[in-house]
């Protein structure tokens, strides 16, 4: 078995890295406390080819296979939360629902402009009554003419505020549950779209969390992106990947708080050395370490099937599912290793604890990962 | 124009070095490498140049460890590189200026460049050698820590940097070799497509029998040994060395000789 990266790999990582800690990471907490999109880190990136990682060259991408581009989101992430998690809704949602599923004429149209980065995509799907149970979305979608007629709420859509295009799921059959839901392409001067208000929120503050709406908004027949009501199960599938990439996002921001632990424990000196010499520090990073290698490698795996087109959903999901939890726990340990220095802003720790939540909830709850990987394990067993 | 960059690959600044168990050089089998800081602004000159007046840059580089070499001229190519040569022989790491600046002679004489840009010194040996001793056998002028390059026909002024915060230009003409100081320009990131583009670039490869060149050849061109590498002990005592230049490298050599033998 072969777990060594390719040189392109280590290339790809290398220089995603050396981007991230000149670039973005000395950065980071000037945009998280000014809560301000940084579009000039966006449009660096974009000059490097990292808005269109996956995408082929022909569109305009980078044709990154699935394990690289993770990589590039653990060293984003490792820098700013924010950054990463907005790269991740234009790379993973966005720009991959609509080439994987849209049209030759929405792909001509929209697909590369936003790989070029000379436009934001957010992807569509929460709404106030429907996160979890994503097939109860309410806002519907009526053909009138050769016009779809947009009617609705979304709710927490990262990048809602700041994008060009939009992929928005909507009902098109009023008693179809899943089977009833399409998605649509949605440029943002569409008369009917309006960005009701960002989220406040816990941390990610970089990164905007909108909440949408849609009122006749008149979005032409060509801008359905996929099959009419084969939306839903193109949004789980994109998910599917997309939980790749929130598991590299986990292990970037647990390698960040754990790289910080380990630097301040060596730095601290109490009761006459440094913390890192007391046994109960060191275990705490030899936990922590151990769970952030595993979870690199979870991810690395389900990455690694998908690129070799073999099923991954339950990969991706016990990757996600751990990664985000040992996210928690390395920023929970690091911001105890700072003791009082951990809970104040001036070391970036309390950035970590408050991003490393978002893990545990976006692109589906632990909950759900648990339902996901439980479904796909027993599927197969024969019962009585 | 046709530049030549001469490139080195170094452990990484942030690596934290231990000493093998002769104390004659640093473990080096789980350092990360990269590509030593003065050469990674000397190729950006290169390209830069090249993007103005056209031509080609061509890397050179050479040492013991193939995987780490072909990283490094990888890296070069994502750089704006259009041609590499790389010269790997475990004999390599005998190595010292004198040596690296004999092969790099053989590899670069027949080439007939405009201009050969190396960087000041390595991060890891730090001598500053070889680019001098190079433009020396190369029979080229030279200017050293150089902090800004002027190009116009075959005219080049070059300012370089001095001791104490002074600067002075020189003239010369092409060909000129230039040992390049960090913070000429800045190096760019490469690209994701350049990488890629950069893994299926054709490496002209060499090694020292094909140049001529033997072990013995490596190990009689290197006048220094290695005796000891050692971290130095904190001290609390200072001696401040006095008297004639002659009085005062006599009593230095004096000193580190007590400390190595």
């Amino acid at each position: 078995m072969n777990i060594e990266l390719s040189e392109e790999q280590r290339l790809v990582r290398k220089m995603a890295k050396d981007f991230a800690s000149s670039e973005i990471a000395p950065r980071a907490d000037e945009i998280e406390r000014g809560k301000r999109f940084p579009r000039e880190i966006f449009d660096k990136l974009a000059d490097l080819g990292f808005m269109g990682m996956q995408i082929p060259t022909e569109y305009g991408g980078a044709e990154l296979d699935t394990v690289t581009s993770a990589l590039v989101m653990e060293e984003i992430a490792r820098a700013s939360g924010s950054v990463a998690l907005s790269l991740a809704a234009h790379n993973s949602l966005a720009l991959g629902h609509l080439y994987t599923f849209g049209s030759e004429h929405l792909r001509q149209r929209y697909v590369k402009p936003l790989s070029t980065g000379e436009r934001i995509g957010a992807w569509a799907l929460t709404e106030p009554g429907a996160g979890s149970d994503a097939k109860s979305i309410q806002t519907t979608a009526r053909k009138s003419g050769d016009e779809w007629l947009l009617n609705g709420e979304k709710f927490l859509i990262t990048n809602g505020s700041v994008a060009d295009f939009l992929v928005v799921m909507a009902r098109t059959k009023p008693d179809g549950r899943g089977t009833g839901i399409s998605a649509f392409l949605v440029e943002k001067e569409l008369r009917g779209f309006e960005v009701v208000k960002d989220q406040e929120k816990l941390g990610l503050h970089a990164s905007p969390t909108s909440d949408l709406l849609f009122r006749e908004c008149r979005v032409p027949a060509e801008n359905l992106v996929g099959e009419v009501n084969h939306g839903h199960q193109d949004a789980m599938s994109i998910l599917d990947g997309g939980r790749i990439g929130m598991a590299a996002f986990s292990v970037g921001i647990a390698q960040a708080s754990l790289d910080a632990a380990i630097s301040y424990s060596k730095d601290r000196h109490q009761f006459g050395r440094p913390i890192a010499e007391f046994q109960a520090i060191r275990f705490m990073i030899a936990d922590v370490a151990t769970r952030v290698e595993a979870s690199r490698l979870l991810y690395l795996r389900a990455a690694q099937r998908k690129d070799l087109r073999r099923p991954f959903t339950k990969e991706a999901s016990m990757a996600k599912l751990f990664a985000s939890e040992t996210a928690m726990k390395a920023a929970w340990t690091s911001v105890q290793i700072h003791g009082g220095y951990g809970y104040v802003a001036d070391y970036p720790v309390e950035r970590y604890f408050r991003d490393a939540k978002l893990c545990e909830i976006g692109e589906g709850t632990s909950e759900i990962q648990r339902l996901v990987i439980s479904r796909e394990i027993l599927k197969s067993l024969q019962f009585g | 124009m046709k530049i030549v960059v001469c490139v080195k690959t170094v452990p990484s600044i942030e690596e934290k070095v231990e000493l093998n168990t002769e104390e004659t050089d640093i473990r080096k089998e789980n350092l990360v490498f990269e590509i030593n800081e003065w050469d990674s602004y000397a190729l950006e000159e290169a390209v830069l140049i090249k993007e103005r007046t056209g031509g080609t840059v061509t890397v050179v580089t050479l040492g013991p460890d193939e995987t780490h070499l072909e990283r490094l001229v990888r890296e070069c190519f994502a750089r704006g590189a259009d041609e590499a040569i790389m010269v790997t022989d475990p004999a390599l790491r005998f190595a010292d200026g004198m040596a690296t600046a004999k092969i790099l002679q053989r590899v670069i004489e027949d080439m007939s460049p405009d201009l050969v840009l190396t960087g000041v010194q390595s991060s890891d040996d730090g001598y500053g050698q070889v680019g001098v001793t190079l433009a020396h056998m190369l029979g080229m002028p030279h200017v050293s820590a150089v902090t800004r390059l002027d190009l116009k026909d075959d005219a080049v002024l070059a300012e370089q940097e001095l001791e104490g915060g002074l600067y002075r230009v020189a003239r010369t003409k092409i060909p000129s070799l230039f040992t390049i100081q960090t913070g000429i320009n800045t190096p760019r990131y490469p690209s994701l497509l350049k990488i890629r583009a950069a893994m299926r670039r054709e490496i002209k490869k060499f090694e020292l029998a094909e140049l001529g060149i033997s072990e013995a050849d490596i190990r009689g061109w290197s006048a220094g040994r290695i005796r000891k590498i050692f971290f130095p002990k904190a001290s609390t005592e200072v001696e401040f060395i006095k008297g004639t230049p002659d009085e005062v490298a006599a009593r230095l050599s004096e000193i580190v000789a007590r400390m190595v033998l």
